[in-house]
């Protein structure tokens, strides 16, 4: 039901030929793409967390970490556009896209690897976020 | 060890979730429906309630940092999907929202997904 719901949604989406809207979620998936490798990068620099004042100082002077926070915070500003455009029921499928791109740049381009266990996690969380974000009967009781 | 602070730090997010949640309840209150033009950024951008997403964003970052950092980047993102069950347990109880059995299976398969991730 799941699948068929963000099918409809794809399809009512190309009807309206929301030209713009698909212009975002490129961008979008660009900058999660690049807010994954910032992260990866700055984890691969400075390692552990450790809550000590060089290690605080070093953390917040990494430009790694100013990618990150700006690809982070221009893509949430895009996906409230995404929601004021199409609606939050909608606009889930854009918010799934960028899940896969998270798993592609960490795999391809931070060199991560993954578990079984982390694969059939990630899978499962996945399915559960597509079943909670669909409409359904969900209403405020009166 | 690790576990205790990846569970603590996932709580942390969710607490900043709700919270941002409730920003942007407020923020859309006051400038209404979000658009992508310069006057609406910058009213947006001297808004109060965006100025605390703002710096608990950075804060967010932190936190979330801990998480990657022990189980990679995409692992440690997906960790944090566990906010969205929260935030719907909570409007369960405060908000009276319903939900259907589809919605309830969603809501186990993220917990087990997070457990198991952890």
């Amino acid at each position: 039901v799941a699948v068929r719901n963000v099918n409809s949604s794809v399809l009512k989406i190309l009807q309206k030929r929301e030209v713009a809207l698909w212009l975002s979620n490129g961008v979008q998936c660009g900058l999660v793409a690049m807010n994954t490798l910032s992260w990866g990068y700055l984890i691969k620099a400075r390692g552990d967390l450790q809550l000590t004042v060089p290690f605080i100082t070093s953390f917040f002077l990494n430009p790694f970490f100013w990618t990150a926070m700006l690809t982070g915070f221009i893509s949430v500003i895009l996906s409230y556009y995404a929601i004021a455009k199409i609606g939050l029921a909608k606009s889930v499928f854009f918010y799934h896209t960028g899940a896969i791109v998270v798993i592609l740049t960490a795999y391809f381009g931070v060199g991560e690897t993954f578990s079984l266990t982390q694969i059939l996690a990630i899978v499962l969380i996945l399915t559960g976020s597509v079943l909670v974000s669909r409409k359904g009967e969900g209403e405020i009781k009166k | 060890m690790s576990l205790i602070g990846l569970w603590l730090s996932n709580g942390m997010v969710c607490a900043i979730v709700v919270f941002n949640a409730f920003c942007w309840g407020r923020i859309k209150k006051s400038l209404g429906q979000f658009q992508l033009n310069f006057p609406f950024l910058i009213k947006l951008a001297f808004n109060k309630f965006f100025i605390g997403i703002l710096a608990l964003g950075v804060f967010n970052a932190f936190v979330t940092y801990y998480a990657q950092a022990i189980l990679g980047v995409a692992s440690g993102q997906f960790f944090y999907y566990f906010g969205t069950p929260v935030i719907m347990v909570a409007s369960y109880f405060y908000l009276g929202e319903r939900y259907d059995r589809a919605h309830v299976v969603g809501i186990a398969l993220i917990l087990i997904g997070a457990i198991l991730i952890s």
